[in-house]
């Protein structure tokens, strides 16, 4: 485990209620379960620009469904970089990235009237930095115990979470972090049917904390992908609410056109039978595309960083 | 061994996203140095890769 600094920030936060916390590069949030068994939404933003934020699909593309100790949790697309690294997650607990974050209306539809909800606790906090409720986006679950089935459908069981467990969040930017105690799990297992208070620590940043944000930064960062606003066709944040249409507007799509060549590829008559033999299968839909599929994947599989492993091909006998 | 009467020229294309991959391929100089040369040895590869 990393050495961290000094102890900054220590708070109890009480059921459905939230706050918006400054986590510096290199500082380490601390979420713990108070008193066991409470579900934490949890949102953040780039500190100084908070049109970058926690991306939960980003973050469920990289990784999984849930993400656990060691993973990295990414901003949304445009920026699509790292904000934090999972430095230490308890064995109880199980994070989602589906649920998105519960809202008043489903509460209201499932018969309870205004009920507490995480939307609502995320732009209670999210206010004192003057952000609004649209400002709100999906939360990273932590401790919330989801399942699907291969349906797709998407269900919450018991919350696994224990008094003492912890999550640590190593920060690799300047953020503002909001955790939230989730207001749904009184009426649902996702907190076991009962709200619990949770504890927020930030620690300072320390030496060993910032050797693993630079490693991160070595290693993650300086893609042409990280695009900063300055690069963006549009980049002036609108002001109005309005929606009207730019007559001078021309966009630039990326590679725009596709186009394709043909590269003339001679096979031997074994060769054909084998490429001939996989269109068979449905590998592809004729010979040209067998081998343009077979090319694409071994590169995919043998050249790309992160990417590897068999296909797991099965001709018919 | 295959007889040449069995031979036949397919033309494969590629977006010029995907031609990235075969200039790459071409820079390690291990798969030919021609566009056929790099596309068919691939191929091979991967047949030989997943047992076909």
């Amino acid at each position: 485990m990393l050495e961290y600094g000094a102890l900054k920030t220590d708070i109890v936060l009480q059921p459905v209620s939230g706050k918006a916390l400054p986590v510096l590069r290199g500082e380490v949030l601390r979420i713990i379960q108070e008193e066991g068994e409470q579900c934490v939404d949890f949102n953040a933003f780039n500190l100084h620009d908070y049109k970058e934020y926690l991306g939960v699909s980003n973050t469920r593309s990289r990784n999984a469904f849930r993400v656990k100790k060691g993973d990295l949790v990414l901003s949304a697309a445009s920026r699509d970089r790292p904000m934090f690294l999972i430095l230490e997650m308890a064995e109880t607990c199980r994070t989602d990235l589906l649920g998105g974050r519960c809202r008043a209306g489903l509460f209201e539809r499932r018969g309870y009237g205004l009920h507490t909800n995480c939307q609502d606790t995320m732009a209670a906090s999210i206010g004192e930095y003057d952000l609004t409720p649209d400002d709100v986006h999906d939360s990273l679950n932590v401790w919330m115990n989801t399942e699907w089935d291969s349906l797709g459908r998407y269900f919450t069981i018991r919350n696994s979470g224990r008094k003492g467990d912890y999550v640590d969040l190593l920060a690799i930017m300047d953020t503002l972090s909001v955790p939230a105690t989730c207001g749904s799990g009184d009426v649902g297992w996702t907190s076991n049917f009962s709200l619990k208070p949770i504890r927020v620590q930030v620690y300072a940043a320390s030496q060993e904390t910032l050797a693993r944000v630079e490693e991160i930064e070595r290693r993650h960062l300086g893609l042409k992908a990280h695009k900063t606003p300055d690069q963006f066709k549009v980049s002036k944040i609108k002001t109005d609410r309005e929606l009207r249409r730019n007559p001078n507007y021309v966009p630039e799509f990326v590679n725009y056109p596709i186009t394709s060549k043909p590269i003339r590829v001679t096979l031997n008559g074994e060769q054909l039978k084998k490429a001939k033999q996989l269109v068979e299968v449905g590998f592809g839909k004729d010979v040209a595309e067998v081998i343009r599929i077979a090319v694409m994947l071994w590169y995919t599989a043998n050249r790309e960083p992160t990417r590897g492993g068999r296909f797991g091909l099965k001709l018919s006998s | 061994m295959a007889d040449s009467k069995d031979e036949e020229t397919i033309d494969v294309p590629f977006n010029q996203q995907q031609y990235v991959a075969i200039e790459k391929l071409r820079d390690e100089g291990k798969f030919g140095q021609t566009d056929e040369e790099i596309v068919r040895n691939i191929f091979l590869e991967f047949l030989k890769q997943e047992g076909v």
